[in-house]
């Protein structure tokens, strides 16, 4: 979960607090996820007792996440609605909310964070007022970027994620080629981001907040702007390229190769070329060491005593082991602290000879790395599809293990 | 259909999916529908006048003709916010790509496509 989600989260507990909400009430979240995850945390530090959290996936419902079991969302009708407050901390709320009332629950729900700014599920003139106002401010804002950047084509990347922008710098050469653009610029959320795309030597590059990324996309959708690609599978909400996977199994990969650009099934994705050695290469030992990466922003942790497996592994075998850390991350106990620029990542790895990570956009950004690659998966399904996570973010040439609960 | 926020709002809650075709350049992709999404009651297909005489057939309960001011009003809704999870614009669309990107590079059937978009 990113700072800024996260501090809105923080900032909605503290109002329902103050108002009195959460108080003598049976607390349930719905929607097992990191953003869920991080919302225990914070009721577990007020002293607050979590009742359960609610969940559609099958694979998730009998787990337990500290201590607090994940049910299917009709439990939580067994409680009397005045009594109940239901948190929603994860990205669907609008269907989460209006599941909740088609089942019969008429107590409180609460939005913790708005992930979705271009959803309202209303009709009503206050509303359509609100929308339009956003659109205008977006309006203004993509005239401004067409002036500073007269005759080029606009990438709009609207998530900030940094496998989603890996695989589209992978393969946006061929569009700029069909478009035949003199010249583009990438609009991105995010440092991360950023640094993926110039890895691929993305020369004009804009990073924008969520939420001016979000209204600038809205006014491109409103206006029609041929001028500019919204590179993505699932964002805004008219792109449908995602839905796919409800009928075939695609990886994330292909999703983009063949879906977001259209392309034939070979077409071969461009590498990052502008990569840097990491200065302090010299203090790990070559061939003898591990990199993990234990922290993923969209995916659900794999357990402490997992990692600690892992580490002893390997330890056992005379490796030594580093934890590659981001912001206020924290190194795994026993690892020595590696914070590595994006750009010098696939150098480290490639000295140290292993590189272990959950599953994230750090796997896609080291996919050519030369070293031994394995990536963890937790043992859930992606999304509401058919289809296992490990299926849909499987990488080529890596080691692919699903960590049951 | 009534030119009016309350009949919107019923077809939304009525109806599982709701399908609108809003320009000529759409009609390439009406006239593939399946049969069977047709006649399926649970999805609604609203079509501009110039879509409706490209080949989809008469479906009083399922198939609505919108008038020019109607079309004129829902794309510029759709295209505002998303107002409801249930209601897809079929249209060429330059900005982003679509599941029937899949169809030209035969990873899908057009069939296949549309099972994708309805389910």
């Amino acid at each position: 979960m990113d700072r800024q989600h996260y501090d809105e989260m923080v900032e909605k507990l503290n109002w329902l607090e103050n108002q009195g909400l959460l108080a003598g009430r049976q607390i349930y979240l719905f929607g097992y996820c990191n953003a869920t995850e991080e919302l225990v945390g914070l009721l577990h530090e007020r002293a607050y007792t979590i009742s359960a959290i609610l969940d559609n996936n099958l694979s998730k419902q009998g787990t337990c996440y500290e201590g607090i079991e994940v049910c299917a969302p009709k439990a939580v009708l067994c409680s009397a609605p005045d009594h109940v407050i239901v948190c929603i901390a994860a990205r669907a709320y609008a269907a989460m909310e209006r599941q909740l009332r088609e089942m019969g629950y008429a107590g409180l729900v609460e939005k913790m964070v708005d992930y979705n700014s271009y959803a309202e599920y209303s009709l009503t003139d206050e509303t359509i007022c609100t929308k339009r106002a956003r659109v205008d401010r977006g309006v203004e804002q993509i005239n401004a970027y067409k002036r500073k950047y007269s005759g080029c084509f606009r990438i709009y990347c609207p998530f900030s994620a940094l496998g989603d922008v890996y695989y589209m710098m992978s393969y946006l050469p061929y569009f700029l080629e069909q478009k035949r653009a003199s010249g583009y610029v990438i609009f991105i959320v995010g440092g991360a981001c950023a640094q993926v795309a110039r890895m691929f030597g993305a020369g004009q590059i804009e990073i924008l907040t969520q939420r001016e990324m979000d209204e600038q996309i809205q006014a491109v959708l409103y206006t029609g702007d041929s001028s500019a690609f919204i590179a993505h599978h699932d964002r805004p909400y008219v792109q449908t390229v995602y839905r796919a996977l409800y009928i075939k199994k695609l990886t994330l990969e292909e999703l983009y190769r063949c879906g977001v650009f259209g392309l034939q099934e070979n077409s071969v994705p461009y590498k990052p070329n502008y990569l840097e050695p990491y200065p302090q290469s010299d203090r790990i030992p070559r061939g003898r060491s591990v990199i993990l990466s234990p922290y993923a922003k969209s995916v659900t942790n794999i357990s402490g005593s997992y990692w600690r497996q892992v580490i002893a592994y390997f330890r056992n075998q005379g490796y030594e082991l580093y934890t590659n850390v981001a912001g206020d991350e924290e190194p795994l106990e026993g690892t020595l602290r590696l914070a590595v620029p994006l750009s010098q990542i696939q150098s480290v790895v490639e000295r140290a000879g292993v590189f272990v990570g959950l599953r994230s956009g750090l796997c896609d950004v080291l996919k050519w790395a030369d070293c031994k690659k394995i990536a963890l998966y937790p043992d859930v399904y992606y999304s509401d599809t058919r289809w296992k996570m490990e299926e849909v973010y499987h990488l080529d040439g890596w080691e692919n293990v699903v960590v049951e609960n | 259909m009534k030119s009016d926020k309350s009949e919107l709002e019923r077809l939304i809650r009525k109806y599982k999916k709701i399908v609108f075709f809003p320009s000529e350049e759409a009609a390439e992709f009406a006239a593939c529908i399946p049969e069977t999404i047709l006649r399926d009651g649970d999805i609604l297909i609203l079509c501009a006048e110039a879509v409706f005489g490209q080949g989809l057939p008469e479906m009083p309960d399922t198939v609505i003709r919108l008038s020019e001011k109607e079309t004129e009003e829902l794309v510029r809704l759709y295209s505002t916010y998303e107002f409801t999870d249930n209601f897809i614009m079929i249209a060429e669309n330059s900005s982003c790509a679509s599941v029937f990107n899949f169809v030209g590079n035969g990873v899908l059937t057009t069939e296949e496509a549309w099972q994708a978009l309805v389910v």
